[in-house]
């Protein structure tokens, strides 16, 4: 059990030079400490964006974050490149992730007023240490739900993350996020959300 | 055939609905309206696959996706599926998606390369060209022996301007730089200006929204007006330079060119992006201004070479006024503006959207990023970084635009509401500026409707036949 799980971040010829892969050093199992406080982590990151309060989110993000999510395409399975990773839906640092957090103090950012209502929800997490003492490699499945307007339904968005985790003198930080899409179409109108 | 309403009928000048609706009715030339109902009829849906898709000329990739012999890419032409493929001599061909057999998609996967297209249901197999190349069992299937043209994957016109590929399925279309036509002089300076061309930044984006793609494709054309109000927090958070109540700011104050149902807003550099990227105060030769605001998505090492293959004329006046919106009819909206970097600086956004309809109710945005060739992979990060932050699934510009669409859409499907009307009173004359160069319908000034007009009226012109006889399968 717990053996080392590498990463699926598809990783060759992106243009994300800033993105940083680490080595998965060591599994953390369910039963180790760590494992819950990771947990309670995302789970905490999950409510505040759940709850709209975006700008306590962007706390949580370490100076340096990467959020990334390349675009995913069907092929067949002797092609091998799901991911184009020259191409991404989200490409962001935490400038732009500021300016993003900063339309929902604005009446007139309208994609997200009435903001949508959304759901996160985290499962199946996988974590490693890594090469560095302070950081960990955190993957984890999630489905995100978003109801709009008077819709009965859900736009519907599912994916894996891949995360690293640091432990700062703040506590906790996200310093990078990789979204890994499971659909070639988005059923959303929009990416006014963080995922 | 008898039926007034009937779709097949050859003539469609007296085109009627089936409740008794003319559809040339749903125009109004005087008052310059257009029903509402245009955005949610399924019946005006089902012809516009046949008098507009089916003859229009449709943008499905750019030769770049496929770059050697047998690599292809999947797309849809109306809601036909087609493949696009890379043959032997370097030529590229559209294929129909459909087994002549028994319909089944012959290639299945978004994007790859292939040697042959073989169907999975009974294994009819075709050539990167489209022609037959066996079947299994095929004597013993057919002893009789078989019509091998017959067997043939369908082709649709294939024509390239700056390597982005338009197809049409009607041999009776004019051709590619016909159908351009006065917008082509434009569209030279962002597609086709320098000597290796641009190339998509990856494969493209895709996501649904729930409206017509023409509320898009309208709004794509020329609607400067709504940018000082749906895009307005884009000035109060300082996200973008502009001075708020400005109105030679927002795009509001521009140059218009309408043709053939196409349509451009060009940017006047001189008043709308002076305070964010360049004071211009200080006189400058053109060349001089191009090199501090190269075209979008070109680095600045490439602006000799730009600059080497127009004139000194044209070099001048583009350095000043440049298109930088504008969309291809009837669903091919380019971007090609200046962006501000949310990490200092500032860049640029190059690009295509296509508006695929997937029903009446709901269309396919597809997003292509483009940059010029030989670009260093800075450049070209910086371009993506900033181009997916503005433009697309997550642009802070686009978000609030799937909004509008799918509200429209939304009133469109009301009894009451699509009996009312689409708005274009905001038109007005022709008028050149002093110096212009290029042709087509010009006006120079505040925000206005006559591009938006001027495609309603082509549109027209394919449902009711006044383009082209239909295409017949």
């Amino acid at each position: 059990m717990n053996k080392i799980l590498n990463a699926t971040t598809p990783l060759k010829h992106s243009l994300v030079s800033a993105l940083r892969v680490p080595e998965r050093v060591r599994r953390i199992g369910f039963s180790e400490k760590l494992y819950g406080q990771v947990m309670d982590f995302l789970i905490d990151e999950a409510q505040l964006l759940d709850e709209n309060r975006v700008l306590e989110w962007v706390e949580l993000l370490a100076p340096d974050i990467l959020y990334w999510m390349p675009v995913r395409q069907s092929v067949y399975r002797k092609s091998g490149a799901e991911y184009d990773p020259r191409m991404a839906y989200f490409f962001d640092t935490l400038p732009s992730i500021q300016i993003r957090a900063n339309r929902t103090k604005f009446e007139n950012a309208y994609a997200e007023d009435p903001p949508t209502r959304t759901r996160r929800l985290i499962t199946n997490m996988v974590l490693h240490e890594t090469q560095n003492a302070d950081e960990f490699a955190v993957d984890t499945s999630f489905l995100f739900l978003r109801n709009r307007t008077d819709d009965s339904d859900f736009d519907q968005l599912s994916g894996r993350r891949e995360d690293l985790i640091r432990l700062s003198a703040n506590g906790w930080q996200l310093s990078q996020r990789t979204i890994l899409i499971d659909q070639t179409v988005l059923r959303t109108p929009n990416l006014g959300v963080f995922l | 055939m008898n039926k007034p309403n009937s779709i097949n009928s050859a003539h469609n000048a007296a085109f009627v609905l089936a409740d008794g609706t003319p559809l040339a009715s749903l125009i109004d030339r005087q008052k310059r309206e257009i029903s509402l109902r245009m955005m949610s009829d399924p019946e005006i849906y089902e012809l516009e696959l046949q008098k507009l898709w089916a003859k229009a000329w449709v943008l499905v990739g750019h030769e770049s996706e496929i770059p050697k012999e047998g690599d292809f890419v999947s797309r849809k032409v109306g809601e036909d599926k087609v493949v696009v493929v890379r043959q032997k001599d370097g030529s590229i061909a559209c294929l129909l998606n459909a087994c002549p057999h028994r319909g089944m998609q012959v290639c299945r996967a978004n994007t790859g390369s292939t040697t042959v297209f073989k169907c999975i249901y009974h294994g009819w197999a075709f050539n990167l060209d489209g022609s037959f190349r066996g079947a299994p069992f095929n004597d013993e299937m057919y002893p009789n022996g078989f019509d091998r043209d017959a067997r043939k994957l369908v082709a649709a016109r294939v024509e390239l301007f700056g390597g982005l590929i338009f197809v049409n399925w009607d041999e009776k279309a004019p051709s590619l730089d016909d159908y351009l036509g006065d917008i082509r002089f434009y569209m030279r300076k962002v597609f086709d200006r320098t000597t290796n061309g641009f190339e998509v930044l990856g494969a493209p984006q895709r996501y649904v929204i729930n409206a017509n793609w023409k509320t898009a494709a309208e709004q794509a054309v020329g609607d400067g007006y709504h940018g000082a109000t749906l895009h307005r927090s884009l000035v109060d958070m300082g996200a973008f330079g502009k001075r708020a109540n400005d109105s030679r700011s927002w795009g509001l104050f521009n140059h218009k060119v309408n043709s053939n149902g196409h349509g451009l807003i060009c940017h006047d550099l001189r008043s709308q992006y002076a305070g964010m990227i360049h004071d211009s105060g200080v006189e400058m030769t053109a060349l001089e201004r191009l090199r501090v605001q190269p075209p979008a998505g070109m680095p600045p090492e490439l602006v000799e070479d730009f600059a080497s293959r127009f004139s000194e004329e044209e070099l001048r006046a583009f350095a000043d006024v440049r298109p930088g919106v504008g969309l291809l009819f009837p669903n091919i909206h380019f971007i090609a503006f200046a962006v501000p970097d949310p990490e200092g600086g500032h860049s640029s956004a190059f690009g295509v959207h296509t508006f695929v309809p997937r029903g009446p109710n709901q269309f396919e945005f597809i997003h292509w990023n483009f940059v010029e060739r030989g670009a260093s992979d800075a450049f070209k990060e910086k371009l993506l970084r900033t181009s997916v932050f503005t433009t697309g699934a997550a642009g802070i510009i686009e978000q609030d635009d799937s909004l509008v669409w799918s509200g429209v859409q939304e009133s469109a499907r009301g009894y009451i509401a699509r009996s009312k009307t689409l708005k274009y009173h905001a038109t007005s004359e022709p008028q050149k500026p002093e110096g212009w160069l290029g042709e087509g319908n010009v006006y120079s000034g505040f925000s206005s409707d006559d591009n938006q007009w001027n495609w309603w009226n082509v549109y027209f012109d394919y449902l009711l036949d006044n383009k082209q006889q239909a295409v017949q399968p």
